[in-house]
């Protein structure tokens, strides 16, 4: 059996011994390279399931609205955020079913768009390593792993760590790619800045990216917020970079790395590599990470006699 | 003004010329993607296949604007104007057929006989808009759905048409637009117009297939209590990616920002989509998810602004199929919308 055929009877079995009411899962998407967040509630509907490298969507962030109970297929890093939201008792464990399903990157679209200058993208398919590319000039392949998204490439965590049905083989997690981070962090101070002020240039303030973030559920965002006015409401650079740099901080210690914010951004924001920072930071620091463990205290709100404090007087 | 026709030098000669005196902005190609930006000494404007992300509102309607400030004086406050010093006249070059369609559509809201938004139109008085024709539409575009053209001239002071070979077609329908080009290149020949129809037939057809705004339109009439509003909601994120890029929606906020020594008032843009968009004082949100809101969208745009100015809010653009963090497409979200029986079920 296939990794699609598999999921797709373990979504049938579901539905039909009655164990949940919705099944979240990937669709075929209307654009190439595009898939698109399905909720089939019914069995012969389940035919409609997909997985593979366009299936980014953290599909976790639709759990926290619900009140049925839902089967979710979930990546290693989304399997992440569900235990992050089960830690932070904003989910009912007992209404969830999560699928697990093995993943090997996602592509990265805009990547792929951007190497075709101004030819549109056609149609796309995925053929094992490879992406058959159609634009008016006629085809080409290309190699899947050149157009891999930037937080699959450091993701040393594929295996789902929550997963009540696993579908697939399981993939090796190969130890993470750095050089991106390490190359960034090499530059001084101004080009660092300048880097970031060039990303938040780009922001609409659509929301696209928090919207798209498991973990961010506040029912009053500090966005909204105007007593206090953390921030301004005018859309200009000094607003947005507040923007990307409060959400990064308050996602410290809780931010999984999924990159769904990067993929939701319709401006090619590099959006979350403040966040892949903290994760190293918050590792360093409190030698915790993410959504690894769903017994291990958070880091940011549990209390160790041995914290590090080189910051108190 | 005759037709005529240019090179590319001679039109860049002529953008060259009117940033003299006029700001200057057109569209640029960035890591594949087309902006707008201000003319610069070595601006290459694009001119081949492609639309701007963001869409020509930005121009008339930006995402925040200050309306007025204050300082206080005092006991007191002095209200500065927020017209500022006399603001230069604009030329937006390249602007597609679809965006001239768009701005006549906003001004049905800021141009009215009830009201007149003076932030609106002094953008608008002061630019001049030519128009590039849409040779290659994108796969993702149904202008030709939405009562427009690949080639429409509609809201456009003149527009330019590439004919191949390094000849451009100018077509002036305003002073304005002749202002630009006055008598640059040569009068262009039967044959250059007759190339150009042949280009707008060929366009026009490769324009996607038929996306039915107009039978969605009549569809929602009556639709308010639907169960078809089941059907979009959930996947939506309920971001704003869709109506900041969309060159029709209009919704704003206005809020004061206040510091110890004076303050402004500011409009934004705002979204429909927000759960804080219709959130009253008392807490009560008469839309209370997203179910009520992506229904409000839609309808707004399709059926409320239908009977209000008698055309659907879209010019088949295709910005929201292309933004959409989670690819809910509005064509099909239309397509099933005009599905529905007269009685409004699906």
């Amino acid at each position: 059996m296939s990794l699609g055929e598999e999921l797709r009877a373990v979504a049938k079995k579901l539905l039909e011994d009655g164990k949940v009411d919705v099944v979240i899962g990937y669709g075929r998407g209307s654009l190439p390279l595009r898939s698109t967040p399905l909720f089939v509630r019914d069995a012969k509907e389940a035919d409609k399931l997909i997985f593979d490298a366009t299936c980014g969507a953290n599909l976790a962030r639709y759990l926290r609205e619900r009140k049925d109970r839902a089967a979710v297929v979930v990546k290693g890093c989304d399997s992440r955020a569900l235990v992050e939201s089960l830690k932070e008792k904003q989910l009912d464990r007992e209404r969830i079913v999560a699928v697990g399903v093995p993943c090997e990157g996602i592509v990265d679209v805009e990547a792929v768009r951007r190497s075709l200058g101004a030819a549109e993208l056609l149609k796309a398919d995925l053929d094992g390593s490879n992406i058959k590319v159609r634009t008016r000039r006629g085809e080409e392949t290309v190699s899947l792993n050149e157009f891999l998204c930037e937080r699959c490439r450091s993701c040393d965590a594929r295996e789902p760590v929550l997963a009540d049905e696993r579908v697939g083989e399981a993939v090796p997690s190969p130890s993470a790619e750095k050089g991106a981070l390490r190359e960034f962090e090499a530059k001084g101070p101004e080009e660092r800045w300048a880097y970031f002020a060039e990303q938040a240039e780009k922001c609409i303030l659509c929301y696209a990216c928090r919207n798209a973030c498991p973990l961010c559920y506040c029912p009053e965002c500090f966005v909204e917020c105007t007593q206090p006015n953390w921030m301004g409401r005018e859309h200009n650079l000094s607003n947005a970079q507040v923007y990307h740099l409060m959400r990064a901080i308050h996602l410290a210690g809780r931010c999984v790395g999924c990159g769904d914010c990067a993929r939701a951004c319709p401006m090619g924001v590099d959006v979350g590599f403040l966040g892949e920072k903290l994760r190293e930071v918050v590792k360093e620091l409190y030698g915790a990470e993410p959504g690894a463990d769903i017994e291990a205290p958070q880091p940011l709100s549990a209390y160790k006699e041995d914290d590090w404090q080189e910051f108190v007087m | 003004m005759a037709d005529r026709v240019l090179t590319k030098d001679e039109l860049f000669q002529a953008l060259r010329g009117a940033s003299e005196e006029k700001e200057v902005v057109s569209p640029v190609l960035r890591d594949g993607l087309v902006f707008f930006e201000n003319w610069s000494p070595d601006s290459e404007p694009h001119l081949g296949a492609g639309v701007a992300v963001r869409s020509a509102k930005d121009f008339f309607f930006p995402p925040s604007e200050e309306m007025l400030s204050y300082q206080r004086t005092g006991r007191g406050m002095e209200l500065l104007d927020a017209a500022g010093p006399e603001e230069r006249s604009r030329l937006l070059f390249g602007a597609r057929p679809c965006a001239g369609r768009a701005l006549q559509l906003l001004d049905r809201v800021f141009d009215s006989e009830d009201y007149r938004d003076p932030y609106y139109l002094r953008n608008r008085e002061r630019t001049a808009i030519v128009g590039l024709a849409c040779t290659e539409p994108l796969s993702t575009c149904f202008c030709t759905s939405a009562g427009g053209d690949p080639f429409s001239t509609e809201g456009l002071d003149a527009l330019v048409v590439d004919l191949g070979e390094d000849r451009f077609l100018v077509r002036a329908f305003s002073d304005k637009g002749a202002a630009v080009f006055g008598s640059a290149g040569g009068e262009a020949s039967d044959s250059d117009v007759a190339r150009s129809d042949e280009l707008a037939r060929a366009a026009r057809e490769s324009a996607s297939p038929s996306v039915p705004v107009r039978e969605a339109a009549e569809r929602l009439e009556g639709a308010f209590e639907s169960a078809v509003w089941d059907l979009f909601h959930e996947k939506c994120l309920g971001c704003a990616a869709c109506a900041f890029l969309c060159p029709t929606c209009h919704c704003f906020n206005i809020v004061d920002e206040a510091t110890l020594s004076g303050g402004k008032r500011i409009r934004t843009w705002d979204c429909c989509m927000f759960p804080l968009f219709t959130k009253h004082v008392s807490g009560h949100n008469p839309r209370e998810s997203r179910r009520e809101r992506m229904r409000q969208r839609v309808m707004h745009k399709f059926q409320y602004f239908v009977k209000n100015f008698g055309e659907a809010a879209c010019v088949g653009c295709g910005r929201c199929v292309r933004a959409c963090p989670v690819n809910n497409d509005l064509r099909e979200i239309l397509g099933t919308v005009a599905a529905l029986s007269e009685a409004g079920e699906g």
